[in-house]
């Protein structure tokens, strides 16, 4: 039987009033089932960032609903949504987004030490094997190369075993062999350890290998399902 | 260690630049605080020794006081020691014809008592017993052979009373047929020790002490006995206690049964003061302000900073679900990590500058006051729980609105990089002026302003801050140094002689001196009850004049056992007369022609104002030209007047009377009776002059203006060292500030810049932009900052208006040079740092992402 995991209904967004009135997302709804790894794609301001972020609580919806793991994420606080993100959403960006004073391993557990959880050395070991970084765990980020850096934020969203990953433009800044490799990675981690991924590229040859595409257009929804 | 801790200590490791910068922020503001603070208790401690040297220790005297009380007394705990001075009773001896012609005999119970009381001994020692003596110097000086140390002397000590029986005091006058001495022993003592005259013991000087037990009879009276309270802080209740009644702030501190030692309780519990104290003490509190709001917004703009800096990762942290609690924390923290070190190097260097401070005024002083007035340098707890208390909360009041700041940085903004540029979409329509002169630059510059004003917000905060500190500070400068200029004014002559001497030609005979040529010699009437010119018809007096007779008549009435007062009917006038010479001399110089007989009016009485100010009024309609009619000593009298005037002759500068002075020439006047009362003298040495007529006239009282100006100069050095101190390091600390906010907005903006110069700015257009933009902010902090100086220079005013009369003054030149110094500043610090940021690729600071 397959589990829903994440349900969004009526998403929109709007930025700006009036004349500068820009709808971002306009009544978007769909499901994903856990351990589904979902591509979306669609042109460069077609509103597939926005819709990510929405999805992973960073920013907020002006209407609608984000269910995941049949919780209502809009429904919290300032505080509790920061909680709920770091335990059940693993975000990773195109820029990496790594803390520059911190080493490999302090960036990869980061999320486990905020939440004042033990961080177990063995599953962080493995971890490191599967990023192919246990080399580089005590170098600083500006010691690594992209793909590396890459991969340091993806561990840093799978450590906590997140209900969902969501990847914007994972690849969007790294050469081709590097992104080969980090969607390699992302669907390996979807195998191995039944995550859950959304990832958000414009590279329609990565967004093959995913198991569904959704294709976002001015907003809304255009090819799904 | 916790992550976040982890993060708070690399931060401020990795960020050198900054933390230092905040660092020395902390500690110049702490050492600044714990200087302020520990120069007032080291000050305090001073005033406290030598006012112990001064006027002993105890706090409340009380006179005749019964043995049986002291009993009570020794039980209570709130005091510290209790010294009981007894009267032993009066002795004839040869006064050479000066009145009194009696020594006065105390006794005190022991050796430590006349320590613990002050007297200060000149040569030898206290008495050990009660066959030794120690006597003051007013009777050492009599006769320098019989009374020398070793000496043994007889007196006859009795009773002073009236011829009725009565007895009197040291408060009751002599009265030559009208007294007697009474109960007459014989007694023997030997002279052990000379000490300083004590007019508290007796007026007339001639005093004797011994050391004897007191008597232990309950029903016998001391005639005083002094109290040390243990906490001079709680001294309402102790004295209530003490006393019996409710004792508060306003209660007399002298009666017939008790005096205070006001002058220790002021610099021990801070009441009793004068407004010469308010005012210094209205003073300190502004100037304390000044430091901690300077100092709250000098770390408060480096924690923002840093924070603003850090934002990105604020942003990302909070992305992956750190809590705002979590972030506040973190940058708490990082603010606390730096207090620990600021706050204690503060603290030293601040007690190191007490330690500088002290040491240059003690040695700029030393030629002007003894040794007991030296200042010492001492570490007390208040200060340093003061610095430490101010600071932390320095440090976590800036933190805090910095922590607010990075905890509402919302994650999307910082992965968008949106953070700090918020631009409104309202029109900005550029001025047309600025159009016109500066080209595309000027636009440019103008817009980047406008639309991001919070990040100009903090510079010019800095720089508003800085110049109100300076322009105040500077007029505190003005203000402080116009005071102690006003004590001393500038005389035509530098030795003053009070005379004791009734015959002029004794008088001559000092004026004999070498040195002494070129003097003046003012004389007042012999008749010491009705030696004023009367003036019974008062329509001769101005209004105030009359307000000043009201209530001055005041009787006791018997039958109602109480005081009554009605308007006087007679007004005064002080007759005053000048050696010929010298009012030839004073005429001349008033630019009167007619000399025969006539005399000046000075007419000016000085009121205080209820706003504090000093103003002179006018108390009679006389002008020149009229006579003055009235009775002298019972006789009618005309003196013609020539002039009306406020120009005083030399010596009475500053006295006042209720009825003002009339100047004649003592020859015009020889019928009136006039004996001989100030010399004033214009030496060319006047110290060796006043040591020659000390040597020979040690009677006489006379001060030594030059000896007095010189002091002041020194005084005045001292406030300029302080004050400039002060101001120096306030600057410091605002340079610190300016620095730290222009050199991280500008490294802020790289990108900005970047991208603009990617785009084609050349560099020429590109430094005009910013030399623009520095123009725009520095006029708007200028315009802002003078306005606050203004007003703090006026509010500075108005703590000392409350003491001196003289109008505000604006600090022209102090904003002139702040404005000068602030845009040198600000162009130096930006050349620095656009130097720095130029060096950079333009293409690698654009891609630059993880800053």
């Amino acid at each position: 039987m397959t589990m829903e995991i994440l349900r969004v209904e009526n998403l929109t967004k709007v930025y700006g009033k009036g004349s500068t009135k820009v709808v971002a997302l306009d009544q978007v709804s769909f499901s994903v089932n856990k351990g589904e790894f979902v591509a979306i794609v669609g042109a460069s301001g077609s509103g597939k960032s926005t819709l990510l972020h929405i999805i992973g609580g960073v920013d907020r919806p002006t209407k609608g609903k984000v269910y995941i793991a049949g919780e209502n994420i809009y429904d919290l606080n300032d505080d509790n949504l920061a909680i709920f993100r770091r335990r059940q959403v693993g975000l990773i960006y195109q820029f990496y987004n790594l803390i520059p004073i911190l080493n490999v391993e302090e960036n990869i557990t980061l999320p486990l030490e905020l939440d004042n959880r033990k961080v177990d050395k063995e599953q962080l070991n493995e971890l490191l094997t599967l990023l192919g970084l246990e080399s580089r765990r005590k170098h600083l980020p500006n010691q690594l190369s992209g793909g590396q850096q890459q991969r340091t934020s993806i561990g840093r969203a799978l450590i906590t075993h997140p209900a969902i990953v969501l990847a914007d433009e994972p690849t969007g800044n790294l050469d081709t062999k590097a992104s080969d490799e980090i969607v390699a990675l992302l669907k390996k981690s979807n195998k191995e350890y039944n995550q859950t991924i959304i990832m958000i590229t414009h590279n329609l040859e990565i967004a093959k290998e995913a198991d569904r595409i959704i294709q976002i257009e001015d907003g809304k929804i255009k090819v799904g399902d | 260690m916790n992550i976040l801790n982890k993060i708070s200590k690399k931060n401020l490791l990795l960020n050198k630049k900054r933390s230092i910068g905040t660092l020395i922020g902390i500690i110049l503001s702490t050492a600044l605080i714990c200087a302020t603070a520990g120069l007032l208790t080291s000050f305090q401690h001073t005033l406290i020794q030598v006012t112990l040297k001064d006027r002993g220790n105890y706090h409340i005297a009380l006179s005749e006081y019964s043995a049986k009380q002291v009993d009570t007394l020794e039980n209570n705990r709130d005091i510290a020691a209790i010294d009981i001075l007894d009267e032993i009773g009066y002795a004839e001896y040869d006064n050479q014809n000066e009145v009194p012609p009696y020594l006065h005999l105390y006794s005190l119970a022991s050796q430590k008592s006349f320590e613990h009381l002050s007297y200060s001994l000149i040569k030898g020692n206290f008495p050990k017993d009660q066959t030794e003596l120690v006597i003051s110097e007013d009777l050492y000086l009599i006769d320098k052979d019989k009374y020398k140390i070793g000496n043994k002397i007889t007196l006859e000590v009795g009773i002073r009373t009236t011829l009725d029986g009565e007895k009197l005091n040291e408060n009751n006058p002599y009265q030559e047929n009208d007294e007697q001495l009474i109960d007459k022993t014989t007694r023997e003592f030997t002279i052990v020790g000379i000490m300083e005259n004590n007019y508290e013991l007796d007026s007339y000087g001639g005093v004797g002490i011994t050391t004897a037990l007191p008597s232990e009879d309950e029903s016998t009276y001391h005639h005083t006995v002094y109290v040390e309270l243990k906490n001079p802080k709680d001294y309402e209740q102790s004295f209530s206690e003490i006393l019996g009644t409710t004792f508060t702030e306003d209660s007399p501190v002298s009666t017939d049964e008790y005096h205070l030692n006001t002058e220790l309780l002021r610099w021990q519990a801070f009441k009793f003061s004068d407004s010469t104290v308010s005012m210094l003490f209205t003073v300190v509190a502004i100037v304390i302000l000044i430091i901690v709001v300077t100092s709250i917004f000098c770390i408060k703009n480096s924690f923002d900073i840093s924070v603003t800096e850090k934002s990105r990762m604020y942003g990302m942290l909070a992305s992956i679900g750190a809590t705002k609690k979590q972030i506040k924390k973190n940058v708490i923290l990082e603010g606390l990590f730096l207090a620990l070190i600021g706050i204690p190097l503060g603290i030293l260097g601040g007690f190191l500058a007490v330690f500088v401070l002290v040491n240059i005024v003690n040695f700029l002083l030393k030629d002007f006051i003894s040794d007991e007035a030296v200042i010492e340098c001492t570490v007390s707890l208040a200060p340093i729980l003061l610095s430490v208390v101010l600071g932390i909360i320095t440090v976590y009041l800036s933190s805090m609105k910095a922590a607010k700041k990075a905890s509402r940085v919302s994650p999307i903004e910082s992965i968008r990089n949106l953070s700090d540029v918020k631009i409104t979409s309202r029109k900005l329509k550029v001025p047309k002026l600025i159009q016109k002169i500066f080209p595309i630059g000027g636009v440019i510059a103008y817009k980047n302003l406008k639309r991001s004003k919070k990040k100009y917000r903090t510079t010019v905060i800095s720089l508003v801050i800085s110049i109100f500190v300076f322009v105040s500070l500077n007029s505190f400068l003005h203000y402080t140094f116009k005071t102690t200029n006003t004590y001393y004014k500038d005389y035509d002559y530098n030795v003053l002689i009070t005379s004791t001497f009734e015959d002029k030609n004794k008088l001559l005979e000092v004026l004999n001196t070498p040195g002494t040529e070129d003097y003046t010699l003012l004389y007042e009437s012999s008749y010491t009850v009705n030696g004023y010119l009367e003036i019974t018809d008062l329509s001769n007096l101005t209004s105030f004049g009359k307000d000043l007779l009201k209530d001055k008549l005041c009787f006791y009435d018997e039958t109602k056992d109480e005081y009554a007062c009605q308007d006087e009917t007679v007004s005064r006038i002080t007759l005053m007369a000048m050696d010929d010479e010298a009012y030839q001399e004073y005429l001349k110089e008033l630019n009167v022609k007619d000399t025969s007989k006539t005399a000046i009016l000075l007419d000016n009485y000085a009121v205080e104002e209820e706003t504090g100010k000093r103003i002179e009024k006018r108390i009679y309609r006389y002008e020149a030209g009229d006579t003055i009619t009235g009775t002298y000593n019972q006789q009618p009298l005309s003196i013609p007047v020539s002039k009306v005037t406020t120009a005083r002759p030399r010596g009475i500068e500053n006295s006042y009377t209720d009825g003002g002075y009339l100047i004649v020439s003592e020859k015009d006047y020889r019928n009136l009776n006039f004996v001989p009362y100030l010399v004033t003298i214009n030496a060319e040495d006047a110290s060796q002059v006043v040591q020659e007529i000390k040597n020979q006239f040690p009677e006489l009282y006379i001060v030594n203006f030059d000896q007095n100006a010189k002091s002041d100069k020194a005084v005045n050095q001292i406030v300029s060292i302080f004050l400039y101190g002060f101001i120096t390091v306030i600057t410091l600390i605002g340079v610190t500030n300016i620095f730290n906010t222009i050199t991280s907005n500008l490294e802020l903006r790289q990108r900005e810049f970047a991208t603009l110069k990617s785009i084609g700015m050349t560099k020429k257009e590109f430094d005009h932009m910013i030399n623009l933009e520095t123009i725009f902010y520095c006029t708007k902090a200028l315009v802002l900052g003078t306005i606050f100086g203004i007003i703090g220079s006026y509010a500075i005013y108005l703590a000392y208006a409350k003491k001196l009369d003289f109008g505000y003054y604006l600090p022209v030149k102090a904003i002139l040079l702040s404005a000068i110094a602030i845009f040198l500043l600000v162009f130096i610090i930006m050349k620095y740092t656009m130097k720095r940021i130029n060096k950079q690729n333009i293409i690698d600071t654009i891609r630059k992402e993880n800053i």
